[in-house]
């Protein structure tokens, strides 16, 4: 909750400081990768994570370990939250930074999810469609997940346009319920 | 009994009917649920207090409308809600179902019966929060609501579309005042609503038991919560007893409605602040817990002729610790409402039932909707017993009293004694009347102390039996005329005779 604030606050200026070094793109990259690096080894997250460990050592090791690979900024995010003692928020900053990037271009997410893998034309057609009838741009992510049976579910933010076989079930024995 | 095979018929029609068309709604991600609230991510355009919809069709009110979050409290369980559960927005604001299958029922605040007689048939539906009726859509309380109780329709008289706080501590005799009350509207063409609010499921159990056989459920709605349900549902019950009324007024109906009590509905309310993290004010409530009070009691009112002349009037209920009137709730609804009858232990205790303390108690509009007749009589028994409670103060404190004080002692005494009332044993407003006039006029001077509640049952056996048209003429004219009144007196001398 707080977090999320604070999150913010930390992506809001990395974002400005990318976009006036004209390096969105890299540090977006960047910073996903230094965020995968860290969180997806048990060690090395818990090295991140743990409070015991000396901050200068931290920032140390994260130096040499990063230094020349990253850029400038996003390698300076995290230092900065080692000596501020912050490092629980990097995922939410690389999430918050994510939707800033987002944003910036003008698009937004959508997430598309069918119970089997659809066809690239069939999905290429079907994201065209979207943006012509909403007039937006959108980052298409997908996601299978056979527990919808059939049909397709997408997400636009918080609307959801559900055209799934499993949500006409949901909705069929919500309308019986409701008429008990 | 409905058999499977109709039933089977039924799903059918509806599966054939059933739109398979796409839909699309607005839904959001619980990030946080804990103590019967659930801060849920999502949600942008959901509106402040709109019903949300939980996946196993659990509802709940969004409350708290935040940056990057919505507070949303949870009516009933949270077990099965679990983070990353989508919420989906039900365009609608809370409703219960309202109108005359609503009476004779026990429900809880959504609406739903909890007595097991079955479904309620009603299709129509209001919602919980209304705005009250305006200055123009009022008009003053002037028709007198007879609790039956003779402490307060002589002392202080309620009328309809009042709201008159009962205050007290525990055990002083507080429900059993609006219970009477209820049981007193028999035949009046009065409907009552009685909302539980955290009271134990054995007490309404109780209650709605005595209300049966007195044959009072059948123009009452139980609206019951019980101390072991969420918070929110404790918030929303009396929001919810004041729809199922209101509907009744705005058809021109006069509704009595019970909140018993709103010192748990304060405390239900605050509980649900602290957890949405709004920032406490005194004794740790939040800054609108006046404004709750305020804009529930403001509903009660007395409708103008042109939408119909209905009324509801509102008997909210307030507990006080060790008799701590000037506590935060208690001040707020003193001030809120139109008078306080106020119950105290030392009188409870003395045998004084009702506990009323008639120096206390007040009804602010009640006056005037007083008949006549009552008028007559109360202004005396009135003075009377003020007299009495000064001369009392003093007499602990001197030996021996003049002749016309210790009088005077004795008759507050028994004015006293003759306003005691065993429960469920409401009084017809006639009768009063000509107890209270028998007893002003000093025909119980000779009558000992002990006596005087057999003297009382005697007397208006004894007028029913030998002079019914005395309470006859004075529940038609409602007054009290001069002929009434020696007929009366004439009555009362007759009957001390053989007592």
């Amino acid at each position: 909750m707080a977090n999320e604030k604070v999150a913010r606050r930390y992506a809001d200026a990395v974002f400005q400081l990318a976009s006036e070094a004209g390096a969105v793109e890299p540090v977006k990259r960047d910073l996903h990768t230094l965020d995968s690096a860290i969180f997806d080894d048990a060690s090395t997250r818990e090295f991140f994570l743990s409070p015991v460990i000396d901050r200068k050592e931290k920032e140390r090791v994260l130096a040499q370990a990063f230094a020349g690979n990253a850029h400038d900024v996003a390698l300076h995010v995290v230092l900065l939250l080692v000596r501020k003692r912050r490092e629980n928020l990097l995922r939410e900053i690389v999430r918050q930074y994510d939707a800033l990037e987002l944003r910036g271009r003008g698009a937004e997410p959508l997430q598309i999810t069918s119970s089997s893998q659809l066809p690239p034309a069939e999905l290429h057609a079907l994201v065209q469609r979207l943006e012509r009838i909403y007039g937006k741009k959108f980052e298409v992510s997908q996601r299978i997940d056979p527990s919808l049976i059939g049909g397709l579910r997408i997400m636009m933010g918080d609307r959801r346009i559900d055209g799934s076989v499993e949500g006409r079930l949901e909705e069929l024995s919500r309308s019986l319920f409701a008429n008990n | 009994m409905i058999n499977a095979d109709e039933i089977a018929g039924i799903l059918k029609q509806q599966i054939a009917g059933f739109k398979s068309e796409i839909q699309e709604d607005q839904v959001g991600t619980v990030i946080e649920v804990g103590a019967n609230l659930a801060r849920v991510y999502g949600l942008q355009s959901v509106r402040a207090s709109e019903l949300v919809e939980f996946p196993n069709g659990m509802q709940g009110v969004a409350l708290n409308l935040e940056e990057d979050n919505v507070g949303v409290v949870i009516m009933g369980d949270d077990e099965q809600i679990k983070e990353g559960d989508k919420v989906r927005r039900t365009g609608r604001i809370a409703s219960v179902p309202v109108g005359e299958p609503m009476l004779g029922r026990v429900v809880d605040p959504l609406g739903n019966p909890v007595d097991g007689k079955g479904p309620i048939e009603t299709r129509r539906f209001r919602t919980i929060e209304n705005v009250a009726p305006t200055v123009v859509q009022r008009q003053p309380v002037k028709q007198p609501l007879f609790t039956g109780i003779r402490a307060i329709d002589a002392l202080i008289p309620i009328g309809k579309g009042q709201r008159e706080l009962i205050i007290g501590d525990r055990s002083t005799g507080k429900t059993a005042i609006a219970v009477d009350t209820i049981i007193n509207q028999k035949g009046k063409n009065v409907f009552c609503i009685y909302v539980a609010i955290g009271q134990k499921n054995s007490t309404v159990a109780a209650l709605a038991q005595i209300l049966e056989q007195k044959g009072a459920m059948e123009y009452t709605t139980i609206v019951a919560v019980g101390p072991s349900e969420a918070a929110a549902l404790r918030w929303i019950a009396p929001f919810a007893g004041c729809a199922i009324g209101e509907e009744l007024m705005y058809q021109g109906k006069d509704v009595l409605i019970i909140y018993d009590d709103l010192t748990k509905h304060a405390q239900s309310y605050r509980e649900m602040a602290l957890l949405l993290r709004r920032p406490p004010g005194r004794e740790a409530y939040p800054g609108d817990v006046f404004f709750l009070h305020s804009r529930l009691l403001e509903r009660a009112a007395k409708l103008s002729d042109d939408l119909g002349g209905g009324s509801l009037t509102a008997l909210p209920i307030i507990e006080t610790q060790a008799g701590d009137f000037s506590a935060y709730i208690p001040t707020n609804v003193i001030s809120i409402t139109d008078g306080q009858i106020y119950l105290t232990p030392q009188l409870f205790f003395q045998g004084i039932r009702p506990a009323v303390d008639v120096g206390l108690s007040v009804s602010r509009v009640g006056g005037s909707a007083q008949t006549k007749a009552m008028k007559s009589v109360a202004g005396q028994l009135k003075l009377e017993l003020a007299q009495y409670r000064d001369l009392a103060a003093f007499a602990k404190l001197a030996s021996d009293l003049d002749k016309a004080t210790q009088m005077q002692l004795l008759r507050g005494e028994k004015l006293t004694e003759l306003l005691k009332q065993p429960q469920y044993q409401p009084m017809a407003n006639e009768d009063q009347v000509a107890l209270i006039y028998g007893a002003t006029k000093g025909y119980v001077n000779d009558v000992e102390t002990p006596r005087l509640q057999n003297w009382a049952r005697g007397f208006l056996a004894f007028l029913h039996d030998r002079h019914p048209e005395i309470p006859q003429a004075i529940a038609q004219s409602s007054q009290l005329s001069d002929d009434t009144k020696k007929q009366l007196e004439g009555a009362l001398a007759e009957f001390n005779k053989s007592f």
